[in-house]
């Protein structure tokens, strides 16, 4: 996992250097895609009730659609 | 009292740190997600002063702070498994290495801090750079926070003061210690990248 999320971190790291096209899009998706790594398995909510993984997708998608939507 | 309480895991009142912590979790990553959301429609205002000042931001020193926050945080999680198996050196040597990780951290962000203030970017000097020491400075105190209790986790694991039987205080610092990944996961995008 933690080869998946520093992989991730560098990709978005080159995709905003490079200034590609609609990178916006890649950048948010791959943090927030992050974010669900880190609740789920730094902080083990996949063992948790479903409303608190429920909650985590909450915040993501709130994150996802403002920072778009404003972007 | 010695009556043991048996609590499932997937309870939805024993979120894993326990509910205390989510509590403070969720407040705090509704705040930074408010932040940048605050942030993106103030971006939209002053599009092009925003982006003008984004240059003064370096994406690959907040690059790599994001890498040494997410292994500090993986060194974090490995020392709650180690405690678990009743491992308490092998726990308290991560701790130790999620603590130095997290203190380089601050190390880093110091620094970027100091040349930006000798650059005359501090607080007052745009809209940018008002939300750039916000959002970056109250999650600096989250970190910095957060070191103090590593520090003492660091002790009392050492200490064997905590058990597989008797860890809540040690999975919730743990707790802690990701949720400070969690705001920097959220803030690093709008503030360097995008």
């Amino acid at each position: 996992m933690l080869v998946v999320l520093v992989t991730l971190i560098i990709l978005n790291y080159v995709f905003a250097e490079n200034g590609m096209h609609n990178a916006v899009y890649f950048i948010v998706v791959v943090s927030a895609i992050k974010f669900i790594g880190v609740v789920f398995q730094f902080i083990e909510a996949k063992h948790a009730h479903s409303a608190w993984k429920a909650l985590s997708f909450v915040f993501v998608a709130i994150y996802l659609i403002g920072v778009l939507v404003l972007y | 009292m010695n009556e043991k309480v048996m609590v499932s895991e997937d309870s939805i009142y024993y979120p894993p740190g326990g509910i205390l912590i989510w509590m403070i979790i969720i407040l705090e990553i509704f705040t930074f997600i408010g932040a940048s959301l605050v942030f993106m429609y103030y971006r939209g205002i002053s599009w092009e002063e925003f982006v003008a000042y984004r240059e003064h931001v370096s994406p690959l020193i907040g690059t790599i702070n994001t890498i040494i926050l997410i292994v500090s945080g993986y060194f974090m999680a490995n020392s709650v498994h180690k405690l678990r198996a009743n491992n308490h050196k092998a726990a308290a040597s991560q701790i130790l290495w999620g603590l130095l990780l997290g203190v380089l951290f601050l190390i880093v962000k110091g620094s970027e801090y100091y040349f930006k203030l000798d650059a005359g970017l501090g607080l007052g000097f745009n809209t940018f750079f008002t939300f750039y020491w916000l959002m970056t400075g109250f999650h600096f105190i989250h970190v910095l926070f957060g070191v103090g209790i590593l520090t003492y986790m660091y002790r009392a694991v050492k200490k064997s003061e905590y058990n597989s039987e008797n860890m809540l205080d040690v999975e919730s610092s743990a707790t802690y210690w990701h949720m400070c990944d969690l705001i920097w996961i959220l803030i690093f995008p709008v503030l360097y990248l995008i």
